[in-house]
């Protein structure tokens, strides 16, 4: 045992940097070794509560196992990229919808904000990549072959040729490897060439070189990224990197685990243990862990042989006739307890060498640097930062390199590798579509969300999407924004608004989208007939149905058992003329007119003469009145229907219409034509994007008429591509409705502070059962800010971005302050053209939700 | 409950203690490791002096050949805030001030040749100087 600690203590590997001869997908070939390389995303492990997170952690662990070759070197990178709005707008080039004519420049301030964003720090893009080196049958160069540059003699287009050769002796190896990578519970991707390229450039440069977005490579290309300088003369304690492309300079220091004591034997612990997913909350902090994995077998002659040296140890201090050494009992009990777990098959063992990278822009920054890092460190792990061997150290994060300083490897369980969480985080939303605002969580990414996404996996999924939480902290707003996105790929929305808030996306719609908008305001004597069944039904079936629907609801009960036949005769007598003569005002003009030939025309006369003094009432005469002047059929194409619902009279007393006034009847008879539309107009083109925007659910949903109708939109909105965005006040109201729990595709929820609410909110996040973790979150929320769950049912904390100043005024739901002067105007309200035209010219503030 | 991430580095790679020498007890034991350090750093010390001829049963011989390995035995043993024990530190600076660590690293994808120190190109010029009277 003194051997192998004093070998591994005394060992300094001096050799040359590894120098990649060949990089492909997945694959680098240095002279010392072909690694195979692949990308594993973010994990997300935000907000799980600590059975989860103890669940995930065993499978992770099981899946290194399973990944990591016994006795093969392998290398963990976790570094961090910065975000470009470029790469957002690349993103958009693979979105094959239909685009408004003001798409372009809405991802433009998108992409804007992404830059903002990043700029400010708020933004980084973390890259988590593992290596493998493969064994080959061909000696490797040794040491002293390196130093005397035996290899090196020969020309670099026959080291390139070797290369490509001991590549094709271990590819169907590395090849079944990347494969089993896919399929294991990281759902690692073979890394790009380029990635490798850029992995192994950064560390020459370490100025924020971005991720190339062409992830091929050449080797001009990839000479031409590795254009630095690194100077270990300085000082024993740091390094200083330059960049030559552009002369920045950068000074960087690395920090290992103190010898022996840095990981502690038992305090590590899930969760709040996560010793490198910690990195992504520390600013200029990079991870890198090389080790061995033992496996099965090895791991056993490891533990056994220090068991016997533990067990001699015991039997010889037996010698001073005392109790044996308290360390060498506990070593002993250890040694037993993994050994048993080995050969149950439950973890094997692993040796670290695990390295934190800290860059500053000057010596005292990097001191202050370091010590913020060690003081986040107390008490997980004892950092140290290791004088005259930062060279060597840096070598070691070089992709393709080795252990050159192995005195500060740890032995051990797979576990506290995996419970490392080098990859947790809080990945959301989708890798294209619309930018929504800021991942709050641990990866801190733009997020984007694609709600009318069509691939393979989401076009089989729900449809419906839930916003809820207190009111004012912009749960509407949010659901404005997504409206927004889904406009800007010209779909049909019609947006229903019983507060009368929401009009200021009609603005941002026309303006920025440039889509087609239009208002109904039902109470408006200019909007009279726009909502008449008998002119948007589609068929005749249906405009029957639907019209003897609506004048059933505005007549009493006694009226409506006596003028059941009277009304469905009338309606069918109007049908039988041209469909351009259809229309309730003829059917009324019919009753008021019922030849004595006809069956009870008494009754037909009164029924016409109640219903035409309320079709001119404000709250029916959007359906029953007379056609306006200058009207407009209602929107069946693409574009935003606002339907301002704010002056109706709805019945909130009580549900049931036998104590409706006939003001109430006749705004829920309004109503009920509002949600046939709906209805109507889903099923009218299957393949045109229709969304319904419900806000304040909890009203309409009191009613059976509303709640039959979401029950029935959210069920067929998949089938009929007909999206269903829903807000409430209340998640208990969303929760009581079994058949939209089962069907919501994402939930936002905004602060909710009592318990009752948390627990729905739960529901609606797929949690039923929130932990503290989750109800602290929900307790803690800003204004803007959710708790989200996307399709994938990944939790983060969501800040919406309202994109520009101007936008952010007109969605606000917020009353004015009261004034001397003169109410604004809609025109005030017009953004500057100035403004909207160009997304450099937008405000720099970031402007959440 | 919390999930355990244990580390066994003290269990694997356990620091031994020698309890009897030659057939004695020796206390509590020594650190086998500072036992090793100890030979190594008093094995030459002892050879000098001998060699140079101080005597070893003198009324100072004991404390000259003793103390000089005990108290750089002492010193490379002592641990440093982070556990490691000052020889290694001593070892490092050893190593880093060899010319081959000494050196300023560049782009490993380049040729060696690209960062060869330029040196001033010499010129021979020869003047064939003619007198004027020659013409």
């Amino acid at each position: 045992m003194i051997g192998r600690s004093v070998k591994e203590q005394l060992t300094r590997v001096t050799t040359p940097p590894a120098v990649p001869l060949l990089i492909t997908d997945g694959i680098e070939v240095t002279d010392d070794g072909v690694w195979s390389w692949v990308q594993i995303p973010d994990a997300s492990t935000f907000l799980l509560d600590d059975d989860e997170l103890a669940d995930a952690t065993t499978s992770t662990a099981r899946a290194l196992a399973g990944l990591l070759p016994p006795g093969q070197p392998f290398h963990l990178k976790t570094v961090f990229a910065s975000h470009m709005g470029e790469s957002y707008r690349e993103s958009w080039r693979s979105v094959g919808t239909v685009r408004a004519p003001g798409t372009d420049h809405y991802i433009g301030l998108g992409a804007h904000r992404i830059d903002l964003a990043a700029g400010q720090g708020l933004l980084r893009r973390r890259v988590n990549l593992l290596g493998v080196c493969w064994p080959e049958d061909t000696e490797p160069p040794s040491g002293w072959e390196r130093f005397a540059g035996g290899r090196a003699r020969t020309s670099s287009k026959a080291r390139r040729m070797e290369a490509q050769t001991r590549l094709e002796v271990v590819r169907p190896a590395v090849d079944r490897w990347l494969a089993a990578a896919r399929r294991s519970a990281l759902a690692a991707q073979p890394a790009a060439a380029g990635l490798i390229g850029w992995a192994y450039a950064r560390e020459l440069r370490s100025t924020g070189l971005p991720v190339p977005i062409a992830l091929a490579l050449t080797a001009s290309g990839l000479a031409g990224l590795a254009h630095g300088r690194i100077d270990p003369t300085l000082s024993s304690d740091y390094l200083l990197v330059t960049d030559l492309a552009t002369g920045a300079t950068r000074y960087s220091t690395i920090l290992v685990a103190a010898a022996t004591t840095g990981f502690p034997a038992q305090d590590l612990s899930l969760p709040g243990g996560e010793w490198l997913g910690i990195l992504a909350g520390l600013h200029g902090v990079e991870g890198s862990v090389r080790g061995v994995n033992h496996g099965q077998v090895a791991s056993r002659v490891l533990l056994e042989n220090a068991l016997k040296v533990v067990r001699s140890q015991i039997r010889e201090s037996a010698i001073t006739e005392g109790p044996p050494p308290p360390a060498a009992a506990e070593a002993e009990q250890v040694l037993e307890q993994r050994i048993a777990e080995v050969q149950h098959r439950a973890d094997v063992m692993v040796t670290t060498h695990a390295r934190w990278v800290i860059q500053a822009g000057s010596p005292s920054e990097l001191t202050d640097r370091v010590a913020e890092v060690r003081q986040r460190y107390d008490g997980i792990i004892d950092l140290q930062r290791v004088g005259d061997v930062q060279d060597l150290l840096w070598m070691e994060l070089l992709p393709g390199d080795r252990v050159r300083v192995p005195e500060f490897g740890a032995d051990q369980p797979m576990r506290t590798l995996a419970g490392s969480w080098f990859h947790g985080g809080s990945p959301f939303g989708d890798p294209v579509g619309p930018y929504m605002g800021l991942n709050a969580g641990p990866s801190a990414d733009p997020v984007q969300l694609h709600v009318a996404s069509r691939t393979e996996s989401n076009r089989t999924m729900p449809t419906t999407i839930v916003f809820s939480g207190r009111a004012g902290t912009g749960k509407s707003t949010s659901m404005e924004l997504f409206l927004l996105g889904l406009l800007a790929e010209h779909a049909w929305v019609l947006l229903p608004d019983v507060k009368g808030d929401l009009g200021g996306i009609t603005d941002v719609a026309a303006e920025v989208l440039g889509v087609t908008v239009q208002t109904v305001n039902a109470v408006d004597a200019d909007c009279a007939g726009m909502m008449d069944p008998m002119r948007f039904a589609p068929t005749l079936d249906e405009a029957r149905t639907l019209t003897l629907d609506v004048l059933m609801c505005a007549l009493s009960a006694e009226d409506r058992r006596n003028g059941e036949a009277v009304l469905e005769a009338a309606i069918d007598s109007v049908l039988q003329t041209t469909r351009e003569s259809w229309s309730i005002p003829a059917v009324l003009r019919t009753l008021q007119r019922a030849a004595t030939s006809e069956p009870n025309p008494a009754e037909a006369k009164r029924l016409g003469r109640i219903l035409h003094v309320r079709s001119a009432t404000p709250q029916l005469r959007a359906v029953c009145g007379d056609l306006a002047e200058n009207h407009q059929p209602l929107l069946t194409d693409r574009g935003l229907i606002y339907l301002r619902l704010d002056g109706l009279d709805f019945p909130h007393h009580t549900p049931d219409p036998d104590q409706w006034s006939v003001p109430q009847r006749c705004s829920m008879a309004t109503l009920r034509v509002s949600l046939a539309f709906a209805l109507a107009q889903s099923r009218r083109v299957r393949e045109l994007t229709k969304v319904v925007a419900l806000p304040e659910l909890h009203l309409l949903a009191r009613y059976p008429e509303g709640l039959a109708f979401v029950e029935w939109l959210v069920r067929v909105g998949r089938a009929l591509k007909t999206y269903v965005l829903l807000d409430s006040q209340s998640a208990v109201e969303f929760a009581r409705i079994p058949s939209l729990v089962e069907q919501i595709a994402m939930a936002f929820c905004f602060r909710a502070t009592s318990r009752n609410e948390q627990d729905a909110q739960g529901v609606l996040l797929g949690r039923p059962e929130p932990g503290e973790q989750l109800r602290a979150a929900m307790r803690t929320l800003g204004v803007g800010e959710c708790v989200a769950m996307d399709r994938k049912r990944r939790l983060t904390v969501l800040t919406f971005d309202r994109l520009t100043v101007d936008i952010a005024d007109q969605l606000s739901t917020n009353a004015g302050d009261d004034s001397l002067d003169p109410p604004a105007t809609t025109d005030d309200l017009t953004p500057d053209a100035e403004n909207v035209e160009r997304p450099a010219g937008v405000d720099d503030e970031l402007v959440g939700a | 409950m919390t999930y355990q991430l244990p580390t066994d580095t003290r269990a694997t790679r356990f620091e031994t203690k020698q309890y009897e020498l030659f057939g004695r007890r020796i206390g509590s034991g020594i650190n086998r490791r500072g036992a090793v350090v100890g030979a190594v750093v008093a094995a030459p010390w002892v050879s000098v002096l001998a060699l140079v001829g101080v005597p070893l049963w003198t009324s100072t011989g004991p404390l000259l050949y003793a103390a000089v390995p005990f108290f750089v035995t002492y010193r490379a043993l002592q641990r440093d805030e982070s556990g490691r024990p000052a020889m290694m530190r001593w070892y490092d600076r050893v190593l880093a001030r060899m010319p081959r660590r000494r050196r300023v690293l560049r782009n490993p994808l380049l040729p060696a040749e690209l960062f060869r120190p330029r040196r001033p190109l010499r010129i021979a010029a020869v003047t064939l100087l003619v007198p004027g009277g020659a013409r």
